[in-house]
């Protein structure tokens, strides 16, 4: 090996030691600089407060006809058991009461509703009629859930703790306004909330008279009044 | 060691020096990127965090495989590194392409406060003849020049006064608390020349009986600046807890012609839409003494001064702004592929960037209609009896149809091409962060609802209704509709609004409800469309209308009422203004142009379409009927076809029966055949005539909706109360305007 031939072998190596520690520089710069990123990233305020109640899938529930799943209290857990035993057992006397008895429970209770957009029980009432019933609910029943959650606290709002039904009674022929004809379910009902120390719960409907409709082997509220006429 | 091999070592060692110095670009690229997307961050930070993290994995990775080359020397491992690197390398210049870009696009759309424009001035001079007094800014000197009052104003004030320094011209000024007062003064002759924003022309043009004057005007010098144009910037409230007001402006030449003031409350989810009509006559913030005009003018001041303006009228603090230009809309639509509009008449609407030419056709039915189309819907009027009033509903309806589709993108293609659409056209003073906020915490609500995509937003449209008027310019014999506001809805709009973002609000909403499927509910509305209180009656004489179009007979009844002489001149086949597919009789020009005081005129001439001595080429066996305007066949012979006797046609055959039968005639072809034009399209689309409302047609609208009665009605008999009569609220629309239906004649001269 001549004298060259050993600078040219020394100048390579130098080279790619120079390689290296620069790669070295470089990827401590990377870290530092990428570091300094997710720091940022992490520390940065995530521009809103606001509260949107989180789903807990655990608590949701299904059977063939109904689903349950935004945030369901024990007790509405409890009912919609009950209203899968009486699909089970398909007696329609036992899935009007068990139709009714969940949409009260979902339906009256606030203490679960992220807002007033989020009305209760809409999948209990009269299919091609939901959305006007939420529409109208939006306007009456829901109208200042936003109030009541900014002035008391959802926590201490309107939780359905028990319901009493009358025995149902089958109302013979139920008629929409389209002409359709369906079999009709009659059933009376009263509830009672959990005692809130801000509101005066019992100021608020706490009794129905309801007709369940058979909509081709869906059970469906067809209509309800808080006063019997 | 043989030569080959050394020669390796060396050609190895350059190219990983190579590789080194591309996977510095890539580091340096790829930090960048992230660096500058780190605004947006927000979206999702724990995503943020892991891109970086896997970033920096890889880019050690990289450059640790790098430093191995330059011990290990391994030919593979460095074409296996060089193709690793070039893929880092392209993916880290896309980084910075698509972050550069939506940065671009974002910063151009949020207004921090002062933002750079580009304003036009031009110097206008008017000349009822033609014959230009001032042709030249030279001659300017020692004229009497209108400028605005507003010492601020840079378009109005600061730019052509400094130009005029500039160029050694003397004038005396005289100045106007706005253009709509200067513009009139320039044509009144009270000031020989003025100093208006470029786009003058296309700005006072839907003034009704300025074209004719605005056609007389000539700009003899424009010239371009680049101002700082300062707007208060957005509040710090936080979106998301905090309800908010928007003033969302759409403009169309400097012209604010769409205005809603939103309110959005985050826990209910409800959003307000108020709609103003643009021709509102309201106290305008930055006139002097605040003194009236329409409220789309204030916009050609500034966006500032329509805020203030809105703030004032409605006397709710406004947070943010957003405004968007007709493109904007268009483009934006266009962004998301479509949106559905429910729209209950077909028509032909007018292009975006061609004003006057109607060829963008909106059908009826539920539709995906394109921007053009979309546009097309949000600007029409003239379609509906309400006018006006219709199309702030569909102004509404357009925003919140886009809304659902904006809350539905999941493409990130169809994300830039809306920043790349909006960056040019749209401006608000929303931060990045809220905006961002705003949507996630909009997603985590639809994400809490069984149904994919779900509306949760729950929009309530209003407006602020009112009744058309007129004022009277008697110097230039102008009658400038305009549109007064109720007090009365002025103030529910307001309570309404005060409603959605006040949390500490008294409750009142009802503690039960009852429901049946038999029952039709209907949401109460905000304002009733008439209110007992005093109207205003603004003094408009009884002036000329405009004529084109109506029948020479309708002139006559309409002069004879009022003792006016009518001349005819009738043009004929071949002759100018001459149109073959017009009726008999049609007035086609008017020698006294529309506005001007009945009182000061005696007589009129108008310009009819006579079809007399037309032979419009009849085909064969056929000969020209004026009176029916068409081809007829001659005794003897028939046509097989209403079509044989258009021009060209085969014509007439001779009757084998010999027994005359009823000849078919022509109806005229339209001379565009091609375009399709429905019949409630303006037969003139520059000067659109649209049907005067009846007011005494019910409106569904419940007569009270102050004291909201949102218990369901039966549907076997709906409820929908009539309102009282209800004023004319469409600009060509005055009682002035409507002829007069048992009128005579007058004598024909």
């Amino acid at each position: 090996m001549t004298m060259k031939e050993k600078k040219a072998g020394k100048q390579i190596r130098k080279r790619n030691r120079q390689v290296i520690n620069f790669m070295i520089v470089i990827s401590a710069a990377l870290i530092l600089a990428v570091g300094f990123n997710i720091v940022q990233i992490a520390l940065k305020d995530s521009g809103g407060s606001g509260t949107v109640i989180g789903l807990d899938s655990a608590s949701s529930m299904k059977n063939d006809q109904y689903t349950i799943g935004n945030n369901p209290t024990q007790f509405q857990q409890d009912e919609f058991k009950k209203l899968t035993e009486a699909l089970n057992a398909d007696d329609p006397y036992a899935i009007t009461e068990g139709v009714v008895r969940s949409f009260i429970a979902d339906y009256f209770t606030w203490t679960n509703k992220d807002g007033n957009y989020e009305v209760g029980g809409l999948q209990y009432i009269y299919g091609p009629m939901y959305t006007s019933f939420q529409e109208q609910s939006r306007w009456e029943f829901y109208q200042d859930l936003d109030l009541y959650i900014s002035q008391y606290g959802r926590e201490n709002l309107l939780e359905v703790t028990d319901i009493t039904t009358s025995e149902v009674v089958y109302a013979g022929e139920f008629e929409h306004y389209s002409g359709e004809k369906y079999e009709a379910y009659y059933v009376e009902a009263t509830w009672n909330y959990k005692p809130s120390t801000a509101i005066d719960v019992d100021s608020f409907q706490k009794t129905g008279y309801f007709t369940v409709i058979n909509n081709d082997g869906r059970y469906e509220i067809a209509q309800f009044f808080d006063h019997y006429d | 060691m043989t030569d080959k091999k050394k020669r390796g070592r060396r050609n190895l060692s350059n190219l990983n020096l190579i590789l080194a110095a591309l996977a510095v670009i890539t580091d340096i690229l790829m930090v960048i990127g992230m660096m500058s997307l780190t605004r947006y961050s927000t979206l999702s930070k724990p995503v943020f965090i892991a891109i970086n993290v896997v970033v920096l994995i890889v880019l050690l990775a990289l450059n640790a495989l790098i430093a191995y080359n330059a011990v290990a020397m391994r030919k593979n491992l460095l074409t296996a590194s060089g193709v690793v690197l070039v893929v880092a390398l392209v993916l880290g210049i896309g980084v910075v392409y698509v972050s550069t870009r939506v940065n671009s696009n974002i910063d151009r759309i949020i207004d921090t406060g002062t933002t750079s424009e580009k304003v036009e001035v031009s110097f206008v001079v008017y000349s009822e003849d033609g014959n230009y007094a001032i042709n030249d800014t030279s001659e300017l000197d020692g004229k009497l020049f209108g400028i605005l009052s507003d010492t601020t104003d840079q378009v109005g004030y600061v730019l052509p006064k400094a130009e005029l320094e500039n160029l050694g011209i003397n004038v005396t000024y005289k100045e106007y608390e706005d253009y709509n007062s200067l513009l009139l003064a320039l044509f009144s002759g009270e000031v020989d020349a003025a100093a208006l924003p470029s786009n003058y022309v296309a700005m006072f043009e839907v003034n009704d009986g300025y074209e004719e004057f605005l056609a007389n005007t000539k700009s003899i010098l424009t010239f371009d600046e680049n101002i700082t144009v300062t707007t208060e910037t957005g509040s710090d409230k936080d979106v998301t807890s905090e309800p908010f007001t928007v003033l969302i402006i759409g403009t169309d030449e400097g012209r604010s012609d769409a205005l809603i003031l939103a309110s959005f409350n985050p826990i209910s989810m409800q959003l307000t839409m108020t709609s103003i009509a643009r021709d509102s006559y309201v106290p305008i913030a930055c006139y002097s003494g605040n003194s009236s005009d329409k409220i789309n003018h204030a916009r050609t001041r500034s966006r500032q001064c329509t805020i203030d303006t809105v703030e004032d009228l409605m006397d709710i603090n406004i947070d943010f702004y957003f405004e968007s230009n007709f493109a904007g809309l268009v483009d934006m639509v266009d962004a998301v592929g479509g949106i559905i509009i429910d729209n209950p008449y077909e028509f032909v609407g007018q292009e975006s960037d061609n004003r006057g030419k109607y060829t963008v056709w909106v059908p009826a039915g539920v539709n995906r209609l394109n921007g053009e189309q979309a546009l097309a819907y949000a600007r029409e009027r003239h379609l509906y009896a309400t006018g006006d009033i219709q199309r702030q509903s569909n102004q509404q309806q357009v925003i919140q149809a886009f809304l659902t589709e904006a809350m539905k993108l999941t493409d990130v293609n169809k994300a830039l091409a809306i920043l790349d659409a909006a960056g040019d056209n749209v401006s608000t003073n929303f931060t990045i962060d809220q905006l961002i906020s705003l949507f996630n915490y909009c997603t985590q609500k639809m994400n809490r609802s069984y149904v994919q995509n779900a509306n949760v937003i729950n929009i309530v449209g209003s407006r602020v209704t009112g009744y058309g008027s007129s004022i009277w310019n008697e110097s230039m014999q102008l009658s400038l509709y305009i549109y007064r506001l109720y007090e009365g809805s002025l103030a529910d709009n307001r309570a309404a609004i005060e409603r959605n973002i006040n949390l500490d609000s008294e409750i009142t909403a009802t503690k039960a409800i009852s429901f049946s499927i038999n029952w039709v509910f209907t949401a109460p509305t905000i304002s009733n469309e008439t209110y007992s209180e005093q109207i205003i009656v603004d003094e408009t004489p009884d002036i000329v209308l405009n004529f084109t179009g109506q029948q020479l007979s309708e002139v006559q009844a309409w002069a004879a009422q009022r003792g006016i002489t009518v001349h005819v001149n009738k043009v004929y086949p071949g002759q100018e203004g001459y149109m073959e597919s017009y009726a008999e009789n049609t007035v086609i020009d008017q020698s006294v142009r529309a506005g001007i005081k009945v009182s000061n005129i005696s007589e009129i001439t108008v310009s009819v379409i006579t079809h007399e001595g037309a032979t419009l080429n009849c085909p064969a066996n056929s000969t020209y009927d004026a009176a029916q305007n068409a081809c007829v066949c001659n005794e003897g012979f028939y046509a097989k076809n209403d079509e044989d006797l258009n021009p060209g046609g085969v014509g007439c055959v001779a009757n084998p029966t010999a027994t005359p039968s009823p000849s078919p005639t022509l109806t005229p072809t339209p001379s565009n055949p091609s375009t399709p034009t429905p019949s409630p399209t303006p037969s003139d689309p520059a000067t659109p005539n649209p049907t005067p409302s009846d007011p005494a047609t019910p409106d569904p609208t419940p007569s009270d909706p102050a004291t909201p009665d949102p218990t369901p009605s039966d549907p076997a008999t709906p409820d929908p109360t009539p309102s009282e009569d209800v004023p004319v609220n469409d600009p060509e629309s005055t009682p002035e305007n409507a002829l007069p239906e048992n009128s005579q004649a007058s004598p024909e001269s």
